[in-house]
């Protein structure tokens, strides 16, 4: 999978004032690719992120998938690329609760035509969450949901994997082994872009891109 | 590890969306039920009332009936609910009657109320007929293959309990009992028919004198007059003249006529059933909205979540309108089941409470209210989530993952 990200805009208004979330970002990523993008809370990533996983719509620029230019899909367009090549992981806990681990897990199965579960079964053992598969994640710690959240984005095998800060407020054990998690992923052909305030992960990855203001900082 | 298990549909996500959240889902499906059950008793007590009175007046057989003044309530009730009354007049009148022009035929009855005291078996309105002239009971007779009554023999309408081969007590005398006539869900159930010559032995009897008249003359009494007009006879014109030329003291209906008040009164319930089902509908669906809202509102990040998976927002809208349909169901099958079960249990105490002949259970009457009533349950829920769907349908993703942050 490559990606290709071309001048990518998107401004906002706070009251009356205009700023600009992500301020003309070019950038592209390989396949195989680990790429960590840095930068302080408020200084764009999650609005990046959005804009690449059709989550919000850039005022200008291009997002290109496999040379493919994603700003022209539709809405449901966009959706089935979520359910098949990318698995986006959400800042923060957001598991369903009425769902079992496991239920959490296939959730992108059940929303998409790929009803194959062996990999979920596969990312559930590599995360170590087999003992909490029937458990509700009310009853998990913030690093078992964590995981379950991550191997969700996983379940139904995409191409890119964006991760929005991962591994925050994770024990160095868990956010280790999320990290060697998605360095695998990589191996396997995966790409990743993962944003990150962690610099010891943060130095396991391939490439930093720093974003500081919407503007991305060579 | 069973990688084999049965993958979860969108159905499946609602269905546990309404399980897991067994609060909410059980205040909405309330407001259903209430909704549902309301619809369902109404419509039932309204359709029972409205089939009493239509198989009454066909029943009847007559198009004019001539009672005594002012005994025309009696007779009303005495034919719609089967409640007993003692009343009669003159048997002169019916020469004058007979003048009438337009009259194909016509027969005498007799009605005497039994009473609730040890001479008497039960409490029952005894009709007593001309087999000569009878054009109303004898039909019946046919129908539980019997040509005819003999003297001093009875035959008991099928609500009356009192089994064929048995014999029935009115004023300390045995009649026997020799037919029972099919169930016709009317007043006439609760009725016991006799011929006049029959009936002359209850007047005549010393119980029936010391009790309730002495005076009476047996040869010379009658309730009422049944009448058939010949085709494209004038029944109202009839009736009129019968009430005012004779001047006799007896009052002509045509036969929709007696029983127009009924179906007056018929018609204000059913109006102020409609305005009561529409305020409970309306107040329901309100309900609904209120609690969708809210709740859909606490769910947006939810649905951002399921989003950012890969779910359309069709599929959302699904979603949401499955859960309704759901709730609909629940609500409406729990109402029917519950309104059905209490009008059979509580059939008697409804009837007589409510004056009405019989409460219309029969499964094809109510197969068309079940659908309905579950057909409003589930609409009207359906109805109350399209606010909330449209609004997940058309929000922007990155608004819903945001949702309740």
């Amino acid at each position: 999978m490559e990606l290709k990200v071309d001048k990518l805009t998107k401004k906002y208004s706070r009251g009356e004032k205009e700023f600009f979330a992500v301020d003309n970002i070019s950038f592209s990523l390989d396949k195989g690719e680990f790429v960590a993008v840095i930068g302080p809370s408020g200084c764009g990533k999650s609005t990046l992120f959005s804009m690449i996983a059709g989550l919000v719509k850039p005022d200008s620029g291009t997002v290109e998938m496999n040379g493919e230019s994603l700003l022209k899909l539709s809405k449901d367009e966009f959706s089935h690329l979520r359910n098949t090549k990318i698995g986006y992981i959400l800042q923060g806990q957001n598991l369903m609760q009425n769902f079992t681990v496991l239920e959490n897990i296939c959730l992108p199965l059940y929303l998409g035509k790929d009803r194959n579960t062996d990999r979920a079964y596969e990312l559930i053992e590599t995360l170590g969450l087999k003992e909490l598969m029937n458990s509700y994640p009310a009853s998990l710690s913030g690093g078992e949901q964590r995981r379950v959240s991550i191997a969700r984005s996983l379940a139904h095998n995409p191409e890119l994997i964006i991760a929005d800060e991962p591994t925050s407020n994770l024990d160095p054990e868990n956010a280790k082994l999320i990290t060697e998690v998605f360095m695998k992923e990589c191996k396997d052909g995966k790409s990743v872009l993962m944003s990150s305030h962690n610099l010891e992960l943060v130095a396991n990855t391939d490439r930093q891109l720093k974003i500081l203001n919407g503007k991305l900082i060579n | 590890m069973n990688n084999n298990r049965k993958l979860m549909s969108i159905f499946g996500i609602a269905k546990r969306n309404i399980s897991n959240r067994k609060i909410r889902s059980g205040i909405m499906i309330a407001f259903v039920f209430i909704l549902a059950s309301s619809l369902y008793i109404s419509s039932l007590l309204i359709n029972s009332m409205n089939l009493g009175l239509e198989k009454t007046i066909g029943r009847i057989g007559a198009d004019l009936i001539v009672v005594p003044q002012e005994y025309e309530n009696n007779m009303r009730s005495s034919l719609f609910l089967g409640e007993c009354s003692t009343f009669y007049t003159d048997r002169s009148y019916m020469d004058k009657v007979a003048e009438t022009e337009g009259i194909q035929q016509m027969t005498p009855q007799l009605y005497i109320a039994s009473l609730e005291a040890e001479c008497c078996g039960l409490p029952t309105q005894i009709i007593a007929f001309d087999p000569e002239t009878d054009f109303i009971v004898t039909p019946w007779l046919q129908d539980i293959n019997k040509k005819e009554i003999n003297y001093g023999e009875v035959i008991v309408g099928n609500g009356v309990v009192a089994d064929v081969g048995s014999t029935i007590k009115f004023f300390d005398i045995d009649f026997p009992v020799v037919g029972k006539l099919e169930n016709t869900q009317t007043g006439y159930d609760y009725c016991v028919f006799m011929r006049f010559d029959t009936s002359k032995i209850i007047l005549e009897s010393e119980r029936f004198k010391s009790l309730v008249d002495s005076t009476i003359d047996p040869d010379n009494v009658i309730s009422a007059i049944m009448i058939k007009a010949k085709n494209g006879a004038n029944l109202n014109t009839m009736a009129s003249r019968i009430t005012y030329t004779y001047k006799i003291p007896v009052k002509a209906f045509t036969t929709n006529g007696m029983f127009s008040a009924i179906s007056d009164n018929l018609d204000n319930l059913t109006s102020f059933s409609s305005i009561l089902v529409t305020i409970s509908f309306i107040l329901a669906v309100l309900a609904l909205i209120c609690i969708f809202t809210i709740t859909i509102n606490e769910r947006q990040h939810e649905f951002g979540v399921l989003i950012s998976l890969g779910a359309t927002q069709k599929q959302l809208v699904l979603i949401i309108v499955l859960e309704a349909v759901m709730i609909g169901l629940i609500g409406g099958v729990l109402a029917v089941i519950i309104s059905a079960v209490a009008s059979f249990i509580f059939n008697n105490a409804i009837t007589s409470a409510l004056e009405i002949p019989y409460l219309d259970n029969s499964p094809s009457d109510l197969i068309p209210l079940i659908l309905k009533t579950l057909l409003i349950a589930i609409g009207s829920s359906i109805l109350a989530s399209l606010y909330s769907a449209i609004r997940i349908g058309r929000a922007e993703p990155i608004t819903l993952i945001k949702g309740d942050e």
